[in-house]
This record gives structure tokens, C-alpha cells and sequence, in this order.
């Protein structure tokens, strides 16, 4: 069995703890991000795959997500790099009616993991909520997130708006859209695509020099 | 090429169900599939995007029986989870039922929803709450050395609380900035209002004091416990610090 096979069948059985264990086995430094995206990206693709393969139900799907999103959490809450004085700081939602969320999650962990100061709003978040957060809040950087092709025009709708900020954010659009979908057109200097965390993190470690370079 | 007409059928269970060719074309419906649906010939229609390939897969003549779950498209352009229950008659025919699952997983799915809504906003709120008080942390750590001109030569400044690194950091400018833009050459460090005092805050301590040597103030401290006593100890600066027991004597003795 692989090693998605091994923790497929245990986020599909409901077993946070096993998972946790077997994940805290694949290396004596825990580099969360490394786990993300050699574990638990392909592992949740696995189980999409295994629905389609018509060998599990949306149900096993569910649970095995909620298994994840502890397991993510676990990981997340392990020792981090304490958030600055200063520290930029990092505002993330998934757009209305977008349900998946893991994704946005590991985000959220990565940024902390360079000492962002983040705020994360979660999935589903209609527009004028989330610009709220934004103007009280005035992140350096937005990072919007959708999966499904339908939400593409409130997509477009959502970085129009943040485009438009004064004290002009980064935006970053990511989520499984960013991977599948040539999403070009809706780039510029201030709205990037990130396909995965490895981009992210190379955005991230190159935006510190900038701003080492400037200062 | 024949064209294909759906048509209507009564004869069949009291529950959405299609006949389809195998090129995915909808040759029969019933009353309740046409009421579920917006039907067009094509099957595709009414399927979401993310099912295609599960419904290719599985829905073929090769599998004469099968049951499968897949997303599709109702008339409100709702997206509903359903069993198809699939039966090929012959290469060409096969019968589909369609059974929704939303009723089954519906209350469940809403309470799930709703659990992590309310724990997402927890969290949020939560935040919220830690950084206000982290605000009146360091509100308060600001307070907590005022600095206080008696006479042309001398100022106090009491300590307030415990002696915490981050509070230290924290006070460090003000007082330095005080110190030089107030003439006062001698300053009064009042301990009588302070609590514990920490190894990492004793060191900013030594670090401010040592500052205000070099811009050439006496520094005069007064009121330890013996316990802080103690702790001062592991200061080591020998020169030019004096030591007092009470505010009255140091006023006594440094005020007007």
C-alpha cells in the first residue's frame, strides 16, 4: 500500500489519532509544509479518486475531510515561529458558496509558518462580509480560494472588488480553480495565481527579500 | 440520422427515471424526472461537470447492473448528490432511476455546516478578544514607568507591576527619550510598587540603566524587597548606582 493508500483508509475509518501518528513517523523535523504536499494534498485527491472509482460515498468523503481538517489542525498548532511586531499580515476566504476549505487552511498554516500575522475567515464567505474584515483589518495580502468552475464569475466579481483597495493588497487566488482552470486573464502586478504551496512559499520567501532589499 | 424524441412514459415506477441510448440521449422520461429536471435530450445536461467522468466510467454496457453516486443539476439549478440505480436491457437500452440522497444526508450535512460556522466564528472571535488584550498588555506595560520631574535636578519614576521582558522593551524608549529631553540629572527608580521580577527583565533593566550611565545621569534606586534584592544582584553594574530603602528617605535626601 502507499502511503496516500495507508492515510486514505484511515481519514476514510475516522481515525485521527492513527493518522497523526503515522504522519509524526515521516520525518524527525516536522516541516508541516513538506507534510501538506507530500501527504495530505495527494492523500484527499486519493479519496476524490476513490469516489469516482464509485468505491466510497460523498458520506466517507465527509468524514474524511472533517479527519483531515483535525489532523491539519493538530499540525498547525504545533511550535511556530511566534507572529512579529509588524508582521505582515495575511487575510484568507473561500468565496460564497464554496464549500472546500482544506486547502485555504494550509495556506493559512504556511504564512503563519513565516511569521505572518494571519487571519483566516474560512469558506463560503459572501462579498460584503468579507470586505468588512478587509477594510477593518487592511491586509498586505488576500488570498481568495475556489474549487468548482461555477464560481468563476463571482470569482471575477471578488477580485475586481479587491483590486480596487486603496492601499492596494497582493491578492492571491488560489484553490483547485488556480490548478485546472487558465485563470491568466485575471492576473496583474497585484493579483497573482498560486497553483500550490510550493509557489506560495517561494512567494513568500521572495517577497521577504524585497522587502529586505528596500529596507 | 434519425432524430431522437423524449417521450413521456407512465409505465414506470413513481419515481424519477430516464431510459437512455448509449450515446447518453434520453429517449423516455417519467412525470417525476421531468419534474426534478429541466430535461433536454442530452443526459450531460442535467449531470455536474464533476460527475462526467464517473458516469462514463460506470454507466456503460459493459456494466449490465450498477449503482452509482453522482452531483446533478435539478431545474432550480441546484446541485443534488443521488444513487443512480443503472440497468442495461440490451447494447443499446438501459433504464436509470434516479434516488436523491439530500433527504437522507440534508440534516446532517445543515448541522455539520452549522458546527463548524459557529466554531470558525468562535475562533474568529477568540482572536479578536486576544488582540485586544494584547493591546491593553501593552497599554498597561506603557503606564507602568511614568516618569515624574520633582526638581531641575532630580525625577522619579516608579516602577509599576512585574518586571517582564516584554513590559521592559516596552518602557525602555520612553525612558531614555525622557531622561534626555528632561534636565534632571539625578533619577529616582521606585521599586515599592513592584512585583515578581524576571531573569529576561532584570536584563533589559541592566541594558536601560546602563544607557542612562552613559548619558551621564546617577541612578538612585529605592524601595527593594529583599527578594528583588536578590535578583538586582545578578545586575553587576558597580558604578554610580545608589541604593535607598524608602521614597521618604530618597526624597529626603535627592528632592527639594
Amino acid at each position: 500500500m502507499d502511503d496516500f493508500s495507508k492515510l486514505a483508509k484511515l481519514f476514510l475509518e475516522g481515525n485521527e489519532d492513527d493518522a497523526i501518528h503515522y504522519l509524526s513517523q515521516m520525518g524527525p523535523t516536522p516541516n508541516r509544509l513538506h507534510l501538506y504536499e507530500q501527504f495530505l494534498t495527494p492523500t484527499m485527491y486519493h479519496i476524490g479518486a476513490l469516489w469516482e472509482r464509485n468505491e466510497i460515498s460523498v458520506a466517507d468523503e465527509h468524514l474524511a475531510t472533517a479527519v483531515c481538517d483535525f489532523v491539519l489542525s493538530q499540525l498547525d498548532s504545533m511550535e511556530k515561529r511566534k507572529v512579529e511586531k509588524n508582521a505582515s499580515k495575511a487575510l484568507l476566504f473561500g468565496i460564497e458558496e464554496e464549500q472546500h476549505y482544506l486547502g485555504l487552511k494550509m495556506v493559512a498554516s504556511t504564512f503563519r509558518e513565516y511569521g505572518w500575522d494571519v487571519r483566516y475567515l474560512g469558506p463560503n464567505l459572501p462579498l460584503d462580509h468579507a470586505l468588512t474584515q478587509v477594510n477593518r483589518y487592511k491586509p498586505d495580502v488576500i488570498g481568495v480560494s475556489a474549487a468548482l468552475s461555477y464560481r468563476l464569475p463571482v470569482l471575477k466579481d471578488v477580485i475586481e472588488h479587491l483590486a480596487r483597495l486603496e492601499w492596494s493588497p497582493t491578492v492571491l487566488i488560489g484553490g483547485r480553480m488556480a490548478k485546472e482552470y487558465d485563470l491568466r486573464s485575471f492576473a496583474s502586478d497585484r493579483v497573482l495565481i498560486v497553483k500550490d504551496l510550493h509557489q506560495l512559499e517561494a512567494w513568500i520567501e521572495g517577497n521577504e527579500e524585497d522587502i529586505n532589499a528596500t529596507s | 440520422m434519425k432524430k431522437t424524441l423524449m417521450r413521456q412514459v407512465n409505465n414506470q415506477f413513481p419515481a424519477p427515471c430516464l431510459t437512455i441510448n448509449k450515446k447518453y440521449t434520453i429517449l423516455e422520461y417519467t412525470q417525476e424526472a421531468s419534474e426534478m429536471f429541466h430535461l433536454t435530450p442530452s443526459l450531460w445536461e442535467i449531470i455536474e461537470e464533476g460527475s462526467h467522468t464517473k458516469v462514463k466510467e460506470w454507466v456503460i454496457p459493459s456494466q449490465p447492473k450498477s449503482k452509482v453516486e453522482i452531483n446533478m443539476i435539478t431545474a432550480s439549478k441546484q446541485v443534488v448528490l443521488v444513487d443512480l440505480y443503472v440497468k442495461w436491457n440490451n447494447d443499446l437500452q438501459a433504464e436509470i432511476m434516479i434516488f436523491p440522497k439530500e433527504g437522507q444526508n440534508q440534516h446532517v450535512t445543515k448541522m455539520l455546516d452549522r458546527l463548524q460556522t459557529r466554531l470558525n466564528e468562535t475562533n474568529f472571535e477568540l482572536l479578536e478578544e486576544k488582540e485586544k488584550l494584547e493591546d491593553a498588555i501593552q497599554q498597561n506595560n506603557k503606564l507602568s514607568a511614568p516618569f515624574i520631574q520633582l526638581t531641575d535636578e532630580t525625577s522619579l519614576i516608579p516602577l509599576f507591576g512585574d518586571i517582564s521582558e516584554e513590559k521592559l522593551l516596552t518602557i525602555k524608549d520612553q525612558i531614555l527619550l525622557n531622561a534626555h529631553t528632561h534636565e534632571s540629572d539625578c533619577l529616582l527608580f521606585d521599586f515599592t510598587a513592584v512585583g515578581e521580577m524576571h531573569q529576561e527583565g532584570v536584563y533589559v533593566l541592566k541594558d536601560i540603566f546602563t544607557s542612562l550611565l552613559y548619558m551621564g545621569k546617577e541612578i538612585v534606586i529605592v524601595g527593594v524587597k529583599p527578594i528583588q534584592a536578590q535578583r538586582l544582584h545578578h545586575l553587576k553594574i558597580r558604578f554610580n548606582l545608589s541604593f535607598v530603602t524608602s521614597l521618604q528617605e530618597a526624597l529626603n535626601r535627592f528632592g527639594a
